[in-house]
């Protein structure tokens, strides 16, 4: 017969030991009437322990959260990481589709206003100073410029406008529909809480 | 290790990391239960139990970046807790006696519920005689349920040092408890 059970008995009875030893303990307790003896034991005051009074609360969760919150000092946050500044992007991409939409909008319709107004449009040109007025809109460099000083946007379409907010209104919807997934699991999470 | 926050939001934990308060009162409210559990079973005073879970959540709060979010975000604040439990305890003894003298004067009609009550607090009481050091692992093992790995974990011990307190304690326990264990 080999040793008892010994300082093993408590990881044997809660399961912590390596699968071939707790063969051999099983085997070894099988046959020894004086280690059955001691898990016996053992197992009553597990159970007794278990049996505890219950704790008497001072204060509920609720009210318990509402002392910590009370007491939380504003801490410095975390250094700029990498994740951050991605999910500070993330968050900015809405605001910046409004603006693009906003910005088009309002050159799209200044222009054609512009356009109707006799003599409009010379004055918006020669309302923006340093603005030649003769420019050739055959030098892409010259577009680019002019499509920042409003001047070309006459020039754009009906079709060129939709599609543009066409895009951005869809670029705008996909993020929403993530942004809505991402928030239906944090409430599930909250939930589970 | 290999134990994450499965059973909380790794969102939430970031959030709070950043300085959401929202965020971390939600986390106070998931785990106020265990944490007030542990620290209950670590100084058996409920006013003590109290301020040491305010307290160990506010140190939470305050050393959360420190949180390295693939552990596990539970034993840190069990780990907290007992810390915190440990050194209040030390500074002022809990009154012992202070939930015995209602058991006292329900003892008039002597029947098994008061019988019950009594083998609790004289198990209470004896937990509580323990060693601080071996304590915390009856209370994360026998209330908590964590394995062993998970009790090394939180308490930054050895496997073998989690198994020779238990064995430890339990002999203990099992010496003191003697006469309710040969009873039935
Ligand atoms: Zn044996």
């Amino acid at each position: 017969m080999s040793d008892h059970i010994g300082s093993l008995l408590d990881a044997y009875l809660d399961h912590e030991l390596s699968p071939v030893r707790m063969r051999a303990i099983e085997d070894h307790v099988a046959d020894c009437e004086f280690c059955q003896k001691e898990i016996e034991q053992r197992r009553k005051l597990i159970v007794l322990l278990k049996d505890a009074p219950p704790v008497p609360a001072v204060h509920s969760k609720d009210q318990f959260a509402a002392i910590i919150q009370s007491q939380l000092m504003p801490r410095p946050a975390k250094p700029w990481t990498y994740q951050g500044v991605l999910r500070l992007g993330w968050q900015a991409v809405p605001v910046a589709l409004l603006f693009t939409i906003i910005f088009i909008q309002t050159v799209f319709w200044l222009g054609n206003a512009m356009l109707i107004i006799p003599g409009g449009s010379d004055m918006l040109l020669g309302s923006i100073p340093g603005l030649p007025i003769e420019i050739n809109l055959s030098d892409p460099i010259q577009i680019v410029v002019n499509l920042f000083r409003i001047y070309y946007f006459p020039a754009w379409d009906w079709l060129t406008g939709i599609i543009a907010t066409l895009i951005i209104s869809i670029t705008y919807i996909a993020w929403m529909i993530i942004w809505w997934g991402q928030q239906q699991s944090t409430n599930n999470h909250r939930m589970a809480l | 290790m290999g134990s994450s926050n499965t059973d909380v939001s790794t969102d939430l934990i970031v959030k709070a990391q950043q300085g959401d308060q929202e965020a971390f009162g939600d986390l106070v409210r998931y785990f106020h239960d265990r944490v007030i559990n542990v620290v209950y079973r670590m100084c058996g005073d409920r006013y003590l139990a109290e301020e040491a879970a305010q307290i160990a959540f506010i140190k939470a709060w305050q050393h959360l970046s420190d949180f390295r979010l693939q552990t596990s975000f539970r034993n840190w604040l069990y780990r907290i807790a007992i810390n915190t439990a440990t050194d209040i305890i030390r500074k002022e003894k809990p009154d012992e006696n202070l939930d015995d003298i209602q058991l006292i004067s329900n003892q008039e009609n002597g029947d098994t519920h008061v019988e019950n009550e009594e083998r609790r607090q004289q198990i209470r009481k004896v937990v509580l005689a323990l060693p601080d050091a071996s304590r915390a692992v009856i209370v994360l093992r026998e209330y908590e349920g964590l394995s062993y790995r998970e009790i090394a974990e939180t308490l930054d011990i050895s496997m073998g040092t989690v198994m020779s307190r238990l064995n430890y304690a339990r002999n203990r326990l099992a010496e003191m408890l003697s006469g309710y264990l040969e009873e039935t």
